[in-house]
């Protein structure tokens, strides 16, 4: 009896938020799973199965490929990037080797609070031919021909993308590891000093230590929202130059809202969440090797 | 006496409450996804059909949201995947709007105009698909290609306006030496290229004859006359006719542009009049004229041409019954009638499809004139390629461009790639 009275708190408590999630999470994956072995049309609300094809179809699709590789590319510059940047001014604000810290930290703070279709906008502008970074440079290099072609480049498009993913996003990390540290126990680092330890030593053998889950945490938080980075890229580049600034959210809206191939469109968000799991589930395994070899 | 007049004023007020209830009219909202820049200065004249438009039906309120570009497309193929499109919605008479016809998600708009098809030009309330009309046009048709030439500046330069390609082409060195854009063209939207040059330079060069064969299939994107028009494109990136960075130039930035100077020359749709025509004085639109793209060597397409379409209207969602259908056809028609193209033929010189006597208005700004002009000008329209090709084979046309223009693919690839892309869907 206690324990069906426990159970039954339990579930009181979880069906809630689990029916929740079965709706508007389980069930859209599940389904559109289902949905990428058909050509399903919303009009006539029709499916056949079509088995593989559009993954067949998807796979030997150049743009899919280089929206892969544009999306690895804005995973690389959210991880190794936004993730140290953001844990490096947090250890600087921590540590009180910045002045003015409250100021500080609310500038890097700041572009995390505004619409980023606002910001995708904003940096529109400014690369712009007639906009301000262009005009800036032209001053500088007194070069009134001076224009920005990076953004043209196929190669090199998305390294402007990058420069703004690490303006927008690294103050949500300044504020993760902040918070993170300031549970650190001080006495720790004064022993550690009274003992003769340096800044350095501090940093990578007390604070990075305590902070593997924390880091743990932002890598998935930072892979899960790469991978269905959309918005920014939407307002700003709507993928162009041609498609050489497309992601894989922006190829499936593209092939689900343009085109009205649900299929496709299906199949490249069933590709998406496969790629999130593989991600994370490396991140975890090399959490696991470390303290491992800590151990 | 009195009794008499008791029972006279009970009947009066009987009488009259019956009125107030038989004529009173039934508020209806109407919602609306418009196709509008409002940062543009076309949204004025937009701003005052509505208000007109308000004034006159008081009991129909307007829940009016405005898109622009290839988002407003996108808004609306959401909204219709989620079965929630607006009551009425601007449309296009093929093309980019074929999708919703097919899935019949547009109400026919005959029965609705009845006798007052006579009201309008014939070309204009011609079937759209499937016999039927899903938007009223609010021209007779548009031109997507026009050269807006800027005669002050080409005067100033000692230069005149070119007839032949090669002649633009030699232009371009004296232009840039004065630090100008030999052509300003906002090509950032992959559209823009594709609408408002490539598909007149396919007209011009392959002629109409060729289109029509290649949608139907017996001709070839790969066959030397598209190959050509792409190689034209690519041509004059390479001779800096057009610069690179017109591919980061968003398309509300041109007009400002042209207008200020920066450039002899500017490609763009004969709608952008109502956007050049408010940033200019009268004196000052004195020295702007509209043109098409001078001969080509070896063009097989007619001298003069320009790449056309059928115009724009409103459409309504299908399924309205009862006072949403009746208000959504007073909007459909008062949009396309006399009142609002009036609005129109003064504020942007838009020739209307709704036959009217054009000759009675006076003070029409220069601009606009010499738009009503161009069309008579004109020699021909061929087709615009995104208002016969739809799907993903346009979507190849309009980023190859892009490419092209970057020097990222050839003009033979391009063509292959489309042809192989067409193949799947004729």
């Amino acid at each position: 009896m206690e324990k069906f009275k426990r159970v039954s708190i339990y579930m009181a408590f979880v069906l809630p938020a689990l029916s929740v999630y079965l709706a508007i999470i389980a069930f859209p994956i599940i389904s559109s799973v289902g949905l990428s072995f058909t050509d399903f049309n919303i009009y006539k609300n029709l499916a056949i199965w079509t088995g593989l094809a559009n993954y067949i179809k998807i796979f030997k699709d150049p743009v899919f490929w280089f929206s892969m590789r544009n999306n690895l590319i804005v995973i690389f510059v959210s991880v190794f990037g936004q993730i140290p940047l953001g844990f490096g001014l947090a250890y600087l604000i921590y540590r009180k080797l910045v002045k003015r810290s409250g100021f500080f930290q609310a500038m890097v703070f700041l572009p995390t609070v505004i619409s980023t279709i606002i910001i995708g906008i904003l940096w529109s502008k400014m690369f712009s031919p007639i906009g301000v970074v262009p005009n800036i440079i032209q001053s500088i290099t007194n070069n009134p021909n001076y224009s920005m072609t990076i953004m043209n480049s196929k190669q090199l498009a998305m390294i402007p993308i990058g420069f703004v993913l690490l303006w927008v996003y690294t103050g949500t990390y300044l504020i993760i590891f902040l918070a993170n540290l300031q549970n650190i126990d001080p006495n720790i680092i004064e022993a550690a000093q009274i003992d003769g330890a340096t800044d350095g030593q501090i940093f990578i053998k007390i604070i990075v230590p305590q902070l593997y889950g924390v880091i743990v945490l932002t890598s998935i938080l930072a892979i899960s929202g790469s991978l269905k980075s959309f918005d920014l890229l939407f307002a700003m580049t709507g993928g162009g130059p041609a498609y050489y600034t497309n992601l894989l959210a922006l190829y499936m809206y593209q092939k689900s809202f343009i085109f009205y191939d649900y299929g496709v469109g299906s199949a490249v968000s069933t590709v998406m969440v496969f790629l999130s799991i593989v991600l994370v589930t490396l991140i975890r395994f090399v959490r696991r090797k470390v303290e491992t070899m800590e151990a | 006496m009195f009794k008499r007049l008791f029972y006279f004023v009970l009947v009066l007020v009987f009488v009259s409450s019956i009125s107030v209830c038989v004529f009173a009219q039934e508020e209806v909202e109407l919602t609306m996804l418009n196709y509008l820049d409002i940062t543009s200065p076309e949204a004025a004249v937009w701003d005052a059909t509505v208000e007109a438009f308000n004034a006159k039906y008081p009991n129909i309120t307007l829940t009016i949201e405005n898109s622009f570009g290839d988002a407003y497309h996108q808004k609306l193929a959401a909204l219709a995947g989620a079965g929630d499109l607006p009551d009425v919605m601007l449309l296009w008479p093929s093309g980019r709007s074929l999708e919703f016809y097919k899935n019949e998600l547009t109400e026919d708009l005959y029965p609705f105009l009845g006798a007052d098809k006579d009201k309008y030009v014939p070309s204009a309330v011609a079937p759209q698909w499937d016999g039927k009309l899903h938007e009223l046009p609010i021209t007779a048709g548009t031109a997507c290609h026009v050269l807006y030439v800027n005669t002050k500046i080409l005067d100033d330069l000692g230069l005149s306006m070119p007839t032949t390609y090669e002649e633009l082409v030699a232009m371009g060195p004296t232009i840039r030496d004065a630090g100008l854009y030999p052509i300003l063209m906002a090509n950032k939207a992959a559209w823009v290229m594709q609408s408002c040059l490539f598909s007149a330079l396919v007209g011009r060069i392959a002629g109409q004859d060729w289109i029509d064969k290649v949608i139907t299939g017996e001709a070839s994107f790969t066959d030397q006359e598209f190959v050509d028009s792409l190689a034209l494109v690519k041509d004059m990136y390479d001779t800096g006719l057009l610069p690179p960075q017109s591919i980061q130039l968003e398309y509300g930035d041109a007009p400002n542009l042209f207008v200020t100077g920066r450039s002899p020359f500017m490609i763009d749709g004969d709608w952008r009049v109502g956007a050049l025509t408010p940033l200019l004085t009268e004196e000052e639109q004195a020295d702007f004229e509209l043109a098409v793209f001078p001969d080509i060597a070896g063009q097989k397409g007619v001298s003069g041409s320009t790449a056309g379409v059928a115009s724009t209207g409103f459409g309504m969602k299908a399924g309205l019954t009862g006072d949403k259908a009746d208000a959504a056809w007073k909007w459909i028609s008062f949009f396309a009638g006399p009142e609002a193209s009036e609005l129109r033929f003064v504020g942007e010189g838009i020739i209307p499809s709704y036959i009217m006597d054009l000759s009675v208005y006076e003070d029409i700004p220069p601009l606009v004139v010499k738009r009503a002009a161009f069309y008579a000008e004109v020699s021909t329209n061929t087709s615009v390629l995104d208002a016969v090709i739809t799907g993903e084979p346009i979507t190849l046309i309009n980023n190859g461009l892009q490419q092209l223009a970057l020097g990222d693919i050839t003009p033979e690839k391009l063509a292959a790639d489309i042809e192989a892309a067409m193949k799947l869907v004729r």
